[in-house]
């Protein structure tokens, strides 16, 4: 009795996180304009994401975008968590404050000063201010991913490297960075995921001209007669399965990693 | 300490760096115009800018480059405008109150658009910009700011099987217990404050002599009466509304239409068109309706923000938009109708919507659109309150439609105050009373999760039936 219910509460609890989703995969199988309404099945989203340009130029631009900010970020985030981390004094304290505000902050708030700040500067909605603004947004994760690792190392360890020799340089690349480079990758991972979804800060940013999936679907569903909108369903589709099958992978080699233990 | 001015000197650096580049682009322009173009998502033939390229090459010599680009809300290319302060964009395609509120806001150029051009324009249209939306005492008037391109009406998309024809020719309908829960309304303020007016002031309404020459101008008077009287009506009689309705929307109406959610639908002439479209191929056919109390005329059009820097090649720009050919192309790809009127536009729309000259079986009703595109034009056409009527309303359904100017910044606060009260109340008993318990259980749960232990002793003490264990069983048969 006991197992059943609580069988059926984790089914009631995964169906309510993945109906949508899965609602959205079946959909991605007819070319309706409308989720709701079956035109019969067919291939011809997927067809679309190839044949369409505009649709293809979307997902390029999310892509590049996504993978220039998370590279960014995390070369300034990783220099910047260690450099917090033995920075001492009460600057020190100000500054390792200062850089977790934009985690806590609302995301509209960031975006219109950011859109403030850059308007003065006379290079709001071009590539720089759209890059900028979405590293203000996903540094602070990558400082705040790296943290961790920095701590359970031995603080002694860069010094220990200085005096068997090594120069600075060499002491934070070939000591520093490898202990936490776990760290540094799930940072590189989060700032991904928060670049690929993030909204409000790239439509507050970009130039107008450049159009991610997240700022076109907000813009098309006004006008939905003539919008590519179902291909995102396509595309949402493949997104989810290639998500789905790395989880599997993963989870797969950690299970075999196990068993070998 | 040393290090310090090192570091200020990297940060210099790259700030002149990231500050060069974009300033550079600007400048190696090598005689391309780059006109910037700001329109609403897929609400355009994009073929025609480069049609346009090739226009301005081929005509004026000139070598333009369109950047065209979209915006989601109005609202949304007000901030972008009112934030940069500076060069955005050159041209820009917005509603009727938006036009008027940047103009007033000193946010748009004036512009004076070629004869040609303001001849293209439908009477009709041309009326609303040139004589009913002026202000500074008639100093100032839409006309000079913008050239229009869509434009429609505001009423009900409506499945007839469950809704009949009578009841949506009134707003009130919308209260009746018979439609609970079949309707949605639009969550935008101000389209539903239309609504508001006609069930508070239906008795005003229904009174005015609708033969009366000054009756569309009498109605006005009442759909935009914005007194603190008129707000307290409207509030009350969209709270009581709001009981009665499925919800509120923003975008999903239509689609809930075609997928028959929902049977009666607060919209915009487009959608009409789009819902009756797709819900046709699924053998649903819906039908618009202008409810009889008056409802609204919406229209877009094409202007010049004040920091533009093409201003010629924007004002030639639009005025290409409102040719003839240029518009019914728009009209094709979008399913809106464009303000343009003439001869060509006409011909067109008599073609697609095989409206006949005279009347015949396959033609039986009378669509008088003399209003639309002047000099008496009666065409026939075989349907009533579908993709036609629902495009081009007749004389009679234009007569009740009315402008809602911008509201002013004090009203407008009051109105979206008004707004916020309706909505704020929208969570039913039950909703509240699940809440509650769903908060009472979560504590309960985190409570007996905390004292596990405690709790397992209880249990324990409690007397109960005998485990059924595997192990005891196997024990006792071995012992035996």
């Amino acid at each position: 009795m006991k197992k059943v219910l609580s069988y059926s509460f984790l089914a009631l609890a995964l169906a309510f996180v993945y109906a949508p989703i899965i609602l959205l995969v079946i959909y991605s199988f007819t070319p309706s304009v409308i989720i709701g309404k079956w035109d019969g099945f067919s291939l011809a989203l997927y067809r679309e994401i190839f044949v369409n340009e505009r649709v293809r130029t979307m997902i390029i631009n999310t892509v590049t975008l996504a993978v220039v900010v998370a590279v960014l970020s995390t070369l300034v985030g990783t220099l910047g968590a260690i450099g917090l981390f033995y920075s001492r004094g009460r600057l020190g304290k100000v500054v390792k404050g200062a850089s977790s505000i934009n985690i806590i902050n609302a995301e509209i708030v960031i975006g219109v000063s950011l859109a403030l700040v850059f308007s003065l500067v006379a290079f709001n909605k071009t590539y720089y201010s759209l890059v900028l603004g979405q590293m203000a947004l996903c540094t602070p994760f990558v400082i705040l991913s790296i943290n961790p690792k920095l701590k359970q190392l031995d603080g002694n360890m860069y010094e220990a490297a200085l005096d068997l020799g090594a120069t600075p340089a060499q002491a934070l690349f070939k000591v520093l960075v490898p202990e936490i480079l776990p760290g540094i990758l799930s940072g590189f991972m989060v700032a991904i995921t928060l670049s690929l979804d993030d909204y409000i800060i790239t439509a507050f940013t970009k130039p107008a001209t450049f159009d991610t999936i997240s700022t076109y679907a907000y813009n098309a569903v006004k006008n939905q007669a003539k919008s590519d909108l179902p291909a995102l369903r396509a595309v949402s589709a493949i997104i989810f399965l290639i998500i789905l099958i790395g989880v599997i992978v993963v989870n797969i080699k950690n299970s075999k990693k196990g068993d070998n233990k | 300490m040393k290090k310090i001015p090192k570091l200020l000197a990297v940060v210099f650096a790259l700030a002149l760096f990231i500050f060069n580049l974009p300033v550079a682009q600007t400048y190696a322009d090598d005689g391309v115009i780059t006109l910037k173009v700001s329109n609403c998502e897929d609400y355009i033939d994009e073929t025609v800018c480069a049609d346009f390229e090739q226009y301005m090459l081929d005509e004026h010599g000139k070598t333009v480059k369109v950047e065209y680009s979209t915006y989601g809300i109005n609202e949304n290319l007000y901030n972008d405008l009112k934030i940069a302060k500076g060069y955005l964009y050159d041209v820009i395609c917005t509603s009727d109150y938006m036009i008027e509120k940047m103009a007033m806001e000193g946010m748009l150029k004036k512009a004076t658009f070629s004869q040609e051009c303001k001849e293209s324009i439908s009477p009709y249209i041309s009326e609303i910009f040139n004589e009913k939306i002026i202000w500074n005492d008639g100093a100032d008037k839409l006309g000079d700011y913008a050239i229009p391109y869509m434009w429609g009406t505001l009423g009900l998309v409506y499945n007839p099987e469950v809704a009949n024809e009578e009841d949506m020719s009134s707003w009130l309908s919308l209260w009746k217990d018979e439609y609970k829960n079949k309707s949605t309304i639009k969550d935008s303020v101000r389209d539903s404050y239309f609504i508001g007016i006609a069930k508070a002031y239906y008795e005003e309404l229904m009174a005015l002599d609708k033969t009366a020459s000054d009756y569309n101008d009498n109605l006005s008077a009442i759909f935009g009466n914005v007194t603190d009287d008129a707000i307290a009506k409207v509030e009350l009689a969209l709270s009581s509304l709001k009981d009665n309705i499925f919800g509120f929307e923003v975008d999903s109406g239509k689609n809930d239409m075609v997928t028959g959610k929902i049977s009666i639908n607060f919209a915009w002439s487009g959608d009409a068109v789009y819902a009756i479209d797709e819900a046709e191929s699924d053998g649903l056919y819906l039908r618009y309706s202008v409810p009889e109390e008056g409802s609204n005329v919406w229209f877009d059009g094409w202007c010049i923000p004040v920091h533009a820097k093409q201003t010629e090649v924007a004002k030639q720009f639009i005025e290409y938009m409102a040719t003839a050919e240029v518009a019914i192309k728009n009209m094709e790809y979008t399913g809106y109708t464009s303000g343009i009127a003439g001869d060509e536009v006409l011909s067109w729309v008599k073609e697609y919507y095989e409206l006949g000259y005279n009347y015949s079986e396959e033609t039986p009703y009378l669509a008088d659109l003399t209003y639309f595109f002047g000099n008496e034009t009666k065409v026939y056409s075989s349907e009533v309150g579908r993709h036609f009527s629902t495009q081009y309303p007749t004389q009679d359904v234009i007569n009740r439609c009315v402008i809602m100017r911008a509201f002013s910044n004090d009203r407008n606060e009051k109105i979206n105050q008004m707004w916020e009260n309706v909505k704020g109340q929208t969570f039913p008993t039950w909703a509240i009373a699940l809440a509650i318990v769903s908060v009472v259980l979560t504590a309960l749960v985190i409570i007996a999760f905390r004292n596990k232990d405690r709790i397992k002793d209880i249990l324990a003490k409690l007397p109960s039936k005998p485990k059924k264990s595997k192990y005891k069983i196997v024990s006792i048969e071995e012992i035996i």
